[in-house]
């Protein structure tokens, strides 16, 4: 805590000493922006042990001080507690930035992207309680020559550490320290091309013992567009050494790679877009899956998971978590408006492991061995734990006033066992969702969105197949309020929850046009919940919400 | 709560006296690889940043309002720029999804969220107007229906601010 403490006065000291340098010299020229986050609840919180009392409270208050080209920001956080992940009270971020014409230089806390993520792609979700946060120094140049300025040039370097608390198990901590440089040139506006290297010292406990790795991650990337095509095509490679412990006796180095593709055609009207991923950072025998692994895809490796990210609770509710260390699939997306009234999106992906295993111990003992083929396409078979899905929608602008869209959509997601195949997880669905929403008075608008959804779930005990149906109605006067109703029914014996309904009343009201204030009160069903492909299960919720949002600027 | 009062007195006093603030300069790549400088856009008139995704529902229902306020506008000098948030998951069909509407505004890619974050926002869809002198003029987060009536009245207003 005093180390921060410390920081952000040397930070402000600095940022002062160069603020009344350059004040003596030319126009001083100050500005402050600031955003608040206020989160509470209070209820009950159903799990399978029986039902909790669940309390959250949040406040993060980001300010940010501009003094010419330089910006110093902090992020005070009064966590009591958080409601996912890893808790603060002070605080949380801090930085100073320098900026200027093609040079960018920050101390302090970051997020980094470089090129798809498959070497570095830093973020946070709060929803889940992920962060994989920097704290160290960024450098980042980029410069455009020529006459007509078509020559471009990018490049990033930066080192700093990462203290990654997993989201899962907020005890366990991963402790990095990072050094990584980026660039990218492009010659010519149909092409551009770059690279990524990355190299880190971490500490990854499992139990009472810390793994300590040293790994390095190579990264090359291609990007082509011509006309209405566009293409790009990423590879990393990533070694990761392991000293020797308590755990693993002997040192081990395995390497693992890692492959992104994308294929786009647009006109005016159209647009297809072709993903493929070939994700094999740690393939391992599927007794060595383990969140703990020393030698798997690490946090802040997070490339695209090629399929459909959606919008709406049903529609989400049985996502697939992309496994990063041993995956293979496509995704095909298509946009098509045939006309100014009427837009139509299909989407198809399928996505598995790479290999089906045996165990060919002949004891009581297990010896799992791969079964070998060419992986380059994902597999249907339920050995190979495949994701697939289809997704069809259609909107349509009936006048300026009513609009209405249709969907509908088919999931089968497995997870194999092999150890007993007939208890594998396996979970169909197919849902329907229907919107309709209408403007009346200018400033009144009123809104339907009804989701339809059967499914079977291979581990329920008594009857696998069910329904759900949810049900949001919405009123609203622009352009300050809007009151909702949220009904959700099934006919599920097996809920986590127990129960069979779930209502819930929200008011969300802007006082100003950047100030907004929500609160909702009822029952909540939970379930699995996603981001950037990863995943975890939210307990159903009873009671009370509120949120306040604020932005000044 | 002591810690809490001093945080709401903090933000209230920068909202008070700081607010209409000039903004930081960008340059963001647009769909075709092209530079996107803020000042040089601020040289046509007001330009109103929209953040959006492709996954945001409401930021498309802004974005289809927006693009008919941006017919309606530009020629008097109003630009709308379109600010992709989208990640590495889904930014591959930002150019599809703008193309296949026939939108003609300019969308830019912020993939790493740094403009996003240094304007303050939080959650899609979320908007800064700034005057043509590059002052923040209004800032909107969320997206109701009716907003249009709205957002029509603030760029009528936006237009005239610095005009000579």
């Amino acid at each position: 805590m005093n180390k921060i403490k410390g920081a952000v006065v040397l930070s402000v000291i600095v940022l002062l000493c160069f603020s009344s340098d350059v004040y003596s010299q030319f126009k001083l020229n100050v500005k402050v922006s600031a955003n608040n986050l206020l989160r509470y609840g209070i209820g009950k919180e159903n799990s399978v042990t029986g039902d909790n009392t669940k309390k959250y409270f949040e406040e993060l208050a980001d300010v940010r001080l501009f003094v010419n080209d330089f910006t110093a920001g902090i992020r005070y956080e009064y966590d009591d507690p958080i409601e996912f992940g890893k808790g603060t009270k002070g605080i949380s971020r801090r930085y100073v930035e320098f900026k200027k014409d093609d040079f960018t230089a920050r101390a302090g806390n970051f997020y980094e992207l470089f090129a798809k993520g498959l070497t570095l792609n830093a973020f946070e979700s709060r929803q889940l309680g992920w962060n994989t946060e920097f704290d160290g120094v960024k450098i980042n140049y980029k410069h455009s020559f020529g006459k007509k300025k078509q020559v471009k040039f990018s490049g990033t370097i930066l080192g700093g550490g990462m203290n990654f608390t997993d989201f899962l198990d907020t005890a366990r901590t991963e402790v990095y320290s990072i050094r990584a440089g980026n660039f990218s040139f492009s010659p010519h506006k149909v092409l551009t091309f770059g690279g990524s290297y990355l190299y880190t010292d971490g500490e990854l406990p499992s139990g009472n013992t810390a793994t300590k790795i040293h790994a390095e991650i190579f990264e090359g990337n291609l990007g082509l567009s011509f006309k209405g095509f566009d293409a790009f095509f990423s590879y990393a490679n990533k070694i990761t050494i392991s000293d020797p412990n308590a755990i693993y006796t002997q040192s081990k180095a395995p390497r693992g790679d890692g492959a992104y593709g994308m294929l786009s055609y647009t006109r005016e009207g159209f647009g297809i877009t072709v993903e493929y991923k070939n994700y094999r950072f740690n393939l391992v025998t599927p007794d060595q899956r383990s969140s703990t692994n020393p030698w798997k895809a690490l946090p802040f490796q997070n490339s695209p998971s090629t399929i459909k990210v959606y919008s709406t609770t049903l529609l989400s509710r049985f996502p697939h978590n992309v496994d990063f260390n041993d995956e293979v699939g496509f995704g095909v997306d298509v946009f098509y408006s045939p006309g100014d009234k009427l837009s139509l999106n299909a989407n198809a992906s399928l996505t598995s492991r790479h290999y089906d295993y045996r165990d060919v111990d002949s004891t009581g003992l297990t010896r799992y061995e791969r079964v070998d083929r060419t992986a380059y396409l994902p597999s249907t078979s339920n050995e190979f734990s495949p994701y697939w899905e289809v997704f069809l929608e259609a909107e349509y602008y009936a006048s300026k006033t009513l609009k209405t869209k249709l969907g509908v959509s088919r999931k089968t997601n497995i997870l194999y066992s092999i150890v007993d195949p007939g208890s594998s997880d396996i979970i169909r669905s197919f849902t329907v969702p229907l919107e309709v929403q209408y403007t009346f008075s200018k400033v009144y608008g009123i809104k339907l969105v009804a989701e339809f959804q059967e499914a079977y779930n291979s581990l329920r005990a008594g009857d696998k197949n069910y329904w759900s149906q949810l049900t949001t109605l919405s009123i609203s006067r622009s352009p300050s309020i809007i009151l909702s109703g949220v009904l959700e029914t099934t006919n599920d014996e097996e809920d986590p929850s127990g129960k069979k309904a779930w209502f819930k009343g929200e008011l969300v009201y802007k006082f100003t046009s950047s100030n907004t204030v929500i609160v909702s009160y009822g029952s909540e069903r939970g379930g699995i919940q996603c981001s950037s492909g990863i995943c975890r299960y939210v307990n159903p919720f009873n009671g009370f919400r509120l949120t306040l949002i604020n932005n000044f600027n | 709560m002591k810690k809490l009062s001093i945080i709401a007195v903090f933000v209230s006093f920068f909202a008070v006296n700081f607010s209409y603030s000039q903004m930081s300069d960008f340059d963001l790549n647009d769909l075709d690889g092209s530079s996107v400088k803020l000042s040089e856009q601020l040289k046509k008139g007001p330009v109103l940043l929209q953040f959006w995704a492709t996954w945001c529902i409401p930021c498309k229902e802004e974005m289809k309002v927006l693009n008919e306020l941006h017919g309606k506008y530009k020629d008097s000098g109003f630009v709308y720029i379109a600010v992709s948030i989208d990640d590495q998951k889904s930014v591959s069909k930002v150019k599809p999804f703008i193309e296949s509407k026939g939108y003609k505004f300019i969308t830019v890619y912020d993939s790493d969220k740094n403009v996003f974050n240094s304007f303050g926002g939080q959650d899609p869809p979320y908007s800064v107007f700034l005057d043509r002198n590059g002052n923040v003029f209004k800032t909107y987060s969320g997206y109701i229906q009716g907003d249009d009536a709205k957002l029509d009245s603030d760029i009528r207003e936006a237009l005239k601010i610095g005009k000579n």
